[in-house]
């Protein structure tokens, strides 16, 4: 007996409405993601990476082929998964405080004291305890996002979907949610779907690399990262096996970045 | 247990803030400056004019008339019945507009199907609609509130279709993917995004309310300040009839001002104040 993967493509075509008519996105993709994995999405810019991770979130729905999330087909967001959009300014609700933005997605279910419970433990998690109080409008671009990343955690999804969702960040900040997002990773045994264009961050945060090229778009690449865990944002960039993963990265976009 | 790399910043949360009430007084403040001008004119008039002018008779006969009427038990009700009617049309209209506008600005199909005939309605001036509305319904407070609720509608139910249509995708993306229910998902996001749109409508549907309020009860006498006004000018009363249009002036600047403070307290969580 094999054990289920958390995710799980087969044959999938997604269509999109375009200018000329419907055009082809993504075509006959075949994946699998294994539980507890940390997978990422690389890719150039309008290659489908979005398109991919909406229709394993239900967001969007497929033309053909399977989009399996725990053994049961994927038409419209499904429990268990917790999506965490890139644009966090419109994700929170601005008329909410941190707590009742991260409460959103569990205070129907839950009663009042492990509502409260779940809440400060997500919210620790993003290491914003003092913010609890504090209207989003007020916090900066950061600690935006780690409300967002705290509205899923609350949820305590098996399936995190993240759509670069450090792409808008500065640098330090980017480290600092990354070692976060590997903590929370580490401490609850997620399945995380990880879409960016930033290789680096790839690598080092992922099991998994997963390389979309073309248009409409099929996996070029997949390529297993073999780092050790815990990560460390000096250590693990200086590791050789890091250098050749990013060689190697580069490399395959060379020709993107030249196109 | 984790920690940020970079240290967050000294909390700010619980600080002191400036409650909402100095906004809505710094508002009334500001409104009252701005009437200095007409304060200015009537002090020029009350001190140039003539108290036998049976045109223009001085500020202070004008108040000599509001107390005789207040005396004969009139002006008090009256004030108190166009109160009520614009004050219940106004929730009406505003609930009627939300649902509308929100159903329109949600679906283009109902957009399509509706929209000329809501714009045709929207076209027809209020006085036209109060003889029709009288032969149909009937001299009454029904008929009333009918006349001022279709004009006081449209700029709530505008306002909702574009504030709909304007949510930003990401928001409803939001919503989905977190699974609210449908209620959930209105009263929890939808209202409250919506609400600044909304009570942008009000502010503008409340003017018309009151217009539309004064030309009913004055087209049809029905009890109320207009046909108090429209009493006084038959009568050749001068000085009632401003000092009416005072009273008429207070209560629209009360009820803006009214407003703007609720919106100023709705809004406040949105960081739009
Ligand atoms: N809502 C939509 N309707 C129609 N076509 C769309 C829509 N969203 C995206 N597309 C098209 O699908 C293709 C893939 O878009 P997608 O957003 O998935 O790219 P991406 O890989 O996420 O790019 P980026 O890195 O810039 O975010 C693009 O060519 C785009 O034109
Ligand atoms: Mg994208």
């Amino acid at each position: 007996m094999t054990i289920q993967p958390a995710f799980q493509c087969e044959r999938l075509c997604i269509d999109l409405p375009g200018a000329p008519g419907v055009r082809r996105i993504i075509e006959d993709l075949d994946l699998e993601v294994g539980r507890g994995q940390f997978v990422s999405i690389l890719g150039g810019s309008g290659t489908g990476k979005t398109t991919l991770l909406r229709a394993l979130a239900g967001l969007t729905s497929h033309s053909s082929g399977r989009a399996v999330y725990e053994g049961r087909e994927v038409r419209s967001p499904v429990p268990g998964m917790a999506m965490v959009f890139q644009d966090y300014a419109h994700a929170l609700l601005m008329w909410r405080t941190v707590r009742r933005n991260v409460a959103l997605g569990v205070e129907g279910r839950l009663r009042n004291g492990e509502l409260d419970q779940k809440v400060q433990n997500a919210i620790r998690m993003v290491g914003l305890e003092r913010f609890r109080d504090e209207y989003p409008w007020r916090l900066s671009g950061g600690m935006q996002q780690r409300v967002q990343i705290a509205r899923a955690l609350a949820m305590e999804p098996s399936a995190l979907l993240m759509d670069e969702p450090f792409g808008a960040l500065d640098a330090m900040t980017k480290a600092s949610l990354q070692d976060q997002l590997l903590a929370v990773q580490a401490e609850t045994g997620a399945t995380v779907l990880f879409v960016t264009h930033d290789i680096e961050e790839a690598i080092y945060l992922s099991n998994t690399i997963i390389l979309l090229k073309g248009s409409p778009a099929h996996i070029a690449r997949r390529i297993t990262v073999d780092l050790p865990r815990p990560r460390d944002q000096i250590v693990t960039k200086e590791l050789p096996e890091y250098l050749r993963l990013r060689h190697q990265l580069f490399e395959a976009f060379r020709h993107e970045i030249h196109a | 247990m984790m920690t940020a790399v970079n240290a967050p910043a000294p909390a700010v949360a619980g600080g002191k803030e400036r409650p909402w009430i100095f906004h809505a007084a710094d508002n009334v403040w500001s409104a009252l400056q701005g009437l200095l001008p007409l304060i200015a004119l009537l002090l020029l008039w009350q001190m140039l004019g003539d108290s036998r002018s049976p045109y223009f008779p001085p500020p202070s006969t004008w108040a000599a008339a509001l107390i005789d009427r207040t005396n004969s038990g009139d002006l008090i009700p009256a004030v108190l019945v166009t109160l009520q009617s614009v004050a219940a049309a106004l929730i009406l209209a505003t609930s009627l507009g939300v649902g509308i506008g929100g159903l329109i600005g949600a679906s283009p199909a109902l957009a399509r199907c509706l929209g000329p005939t809501l714009e045709f309605l929207r076209t027809l001036p209020p006085p036209t609609i109060v003889p029709v509305a009288a032969l149909i319904i009937g001299v009454n407070e029904t008929m009333k509130l009918f006349v001022i609720v279709f004009a006081a509608l449209w700029p709530v139910l505008l306002n909702t279709t574009l504030g709909v249509r304007s949510l930003h995708p990401t928001l409803l993306e939001a919503a989905r993917s977190l699974q609210l229910g449908v209620v959930a998902r209105m009263t929890k996001i939808f209202l409250p995004a919506l609400l600044p749109s909304i009570l942008t409508g009000v502010r503008v549907a409340a003017p018309l309310a009151i217009i539309v309020s004064l030309l009913a009860e004055m087209l049809t006498l029905m009890p109320g300040l207009g046909a108090l006004l429209l009493m006084a000018q038959r009568n050749f009363n001068a000085a009632e009839v401003f000092g009416l249009l005072t009273v008429v002036g207070s209560f629209g600047f009360i009820l803006n001002a009214a407003l703007a403070a609720f919106e100023s307290w709705a809004l406040m969580p949105q960081g739009r104040t």
